[in-house]
């Protein structure tokens, strides 16, 4: 092999290292979630409170300091309104139906993960919370049984990615 | 304490005595100080166990969850002078029949918890504060941040330890691969070296290679019933200072499977690293039963194999096997490992 394509080689690796994915998902500050305690975490299904909580912190960009004073995404209602609607329906949602018939997906497209790291809690979740990400927010459900009962919505840590 | 431990356990399960050892050189010698050990649970979720057409299963869940909670119990009314403290000994989930592939993601223990809430909501309960060890069908879990406090091994107690507490799977590389494991002896039993990342490649690539050409679809350990001594009544006919205490140079060689080993292990750790270990707890076999090793000098080595929650054991007077559901107990000198299952349905074998 020469130089030019040991170089070639080193620099794909090193590229393809960089892209790894990240595969845990960290709650992220209480600015930047849908609860401050543990005790206001969404119940599901959804109630009329619940979705209009939700609904302020996605209308606010995911910034809680900014529910009720700024407005940063005006097509929340339209984006979310549907699968907030889904959330409140009282048939309750599943784990099949969120990991296997993906029923969210047309909300919730992004990867589905089930490391969910929460510095709050006094120890790691015994049984794995389902994370779904739409690209700007980690959905994370909490299940009991096999049936999705509550939720938190945070802001995504990763790094934004600048379009090519 | 085993006194009130074998109290929590009757509240829950029928409990027979496999066997006892007490003995002023088995060491832990303080009477307010229980520990006690939850060998191979091997759990699977549900799909898997149908589709890969297994034929074990763990053994007794419902009792298993019992157990726990009892133990929870047990630990929460501890006085502030006392200790209780649990430890599964790894082999908790199995990933290997999960996913027999390497690499797979964190998914895969998820969704073997997903099929088990109500056992993993016990062994995870914050009253019980279990510590797990990595077992060979559990390895690759010290990769995901989860199972950060997951460790290859203890040593107890904390002061002046005269025990380790490891999976046992370390004593199949010492038998059958002597070559490649020095370095990994060093991380397994040297109190100074945690193992790192870099370390750990190895012990996951042994772990890799114990499981080649496996399908674990008729068995995982056993050929066999494991063959443990007869079972006795502890409440009814009492705990001798020994019981089926299996002794080098009688016992035959299947009752003394890693006891050479882990003697002459333990031998080399209190050489060069200043230790003075004499019992080693171990799981992996899924064979109940305690060993000793007397040298010359009358001092004594001790290995307490401390069973499986799967496949099954026999004893001499049984006329059918039963399903393996052994826990074993440590306190103020003496050892202990039961045979548990739920009240009146002793004898009962399982598979599938």
């Amino acid at each position: 092999m020469t130089n030019r394509r040991l170089y070639i080689a080193a620099i794909l690796a090193v590229s393809l290292s960089a892209c790894g994915h990240v595969r845990y998902v960290p709650v992220r500050e209480a600015r930047f979630r849908t609860e401050t305690a543990r005790s206001e975490r969404l119940q599901l299904p959804l109630t009329a409170a619940g979705r209009e909580k939700l609904l302020a912190f996605l209308r606010a960009g995911g910034d809680s300091d900014r529910i009720g004073n700024t407005l940063v995404d005006p097509a929340a209602e339209t984006h979310y309104g549907p699968l907030l609607d889904r959330l409140a329906a009282s048939a309750p949602l599943t784990l099949e139906d969120l990991m296997e018939k993906r029923t969210l997906r047309p909300w919730l497209a992004g990867r589905v993960l089930r490391q969910v790291i929460d510095a709050r809690e006094e120890s790691p979740p015994a049984i794995s919370p389902v994370a779904v990400g739409d690209g700007r927010y980690w959905w994370i459900f909490y299940q009991h049984q096999k049936r999705l009962v509550e939720l938190l919505v945070t802001l995504s840590a990763e790094p934004r990615k600048p379009q090519r | 304490m085993h006194e009130r431990l074998l109290t929590s356990l009757e509240s829950v399960a029928d409990v027979r005595l496999v066997a006892a050892l007490r003995h002023e050189q088995l060491g832990f010698p303080n009477e307010k100080d229980l520990r006690v050990f939850i060998p191979d649970v091997h759990l699977i979720g549900e799909k898997r166990l149908i589709e890969g057409e297994f034929t074990y299963a763990t053994n007794h869940p419902e009792l298993l969850t019992s157990v726990l909670g009892a133990l929870a119990g047990l630990r929460s009314q501890a006085a502030s002078d006392e200790t209780v403290e649990v430890y599964q000994l790894g082999d908790f989930l199995d990933l290997w029949r999960e996913a027999p592939q390497p690499d797979e993601p964190p998914e895969v223990p998820a969704r073997i918890k997903d099929d088990h809430q109500d056992l993993i909501e016990a062994f995870l309960d914050r009253r019980l504060k279990a510590h797990f060890l990595l077992g060979n069908h559990d390895f690759d879990l010290y990769r995901w941040p989860d199972y950060a406090g997951w460790e290859r091994r203890y040593y107890l107690p904390d002061a002046a330890p005269g025990a380790i507490v490891l999976h046992g799977d370390y004593f199949d590389w010492v038998e059958r691969l002597p070559a490649p494991i020095k370095q990994i002896f060093v991380y397994l039993f040297s109190p100074r070296v945690a193992p790192s990342d870099y370390a750990l490649g190895p012990m996951r690539a042994l772990a890799l290679q114990s499981h080649a050409g496996r399908d674990y679809r008729t068995r995982i350990q056993l050929a066999q019933p494991a063959p443990i001594g007869s079972l006795r009544s502890p409440r009814a006919e009492g705990v001798p200072p020994e019981w089926n205490v299996q002794r080098e140079g009688v016992a035959d060689a299947a009752n003394l499977t890693f006891l050479d080993s882990a003697y002459q292990e333990c031998l080399k750790a209190n050489q060069e690293f200043g230790l003075s270990l004499k019992v080693a707890i171990i799981g992996h076999t899924h064979h109940a039963r305690i060993a000793v090793r007397e040298a010359a000098d009358g001092s004594l080595f001790t290995l307490i194999d401390c069973g499986a929650w799967i496949e099954n054991c026999q004893a001499p007077e049984d006329a059918a096997p039963s399903p393996n559901a052994q826990i074993a107990a440590l306190s103020g000198g003496e050892a202990r490992i039961y045979q548990l299952a739920p009240h009146l349905t002793l004898n009962s074998a399982t598979s599938g």
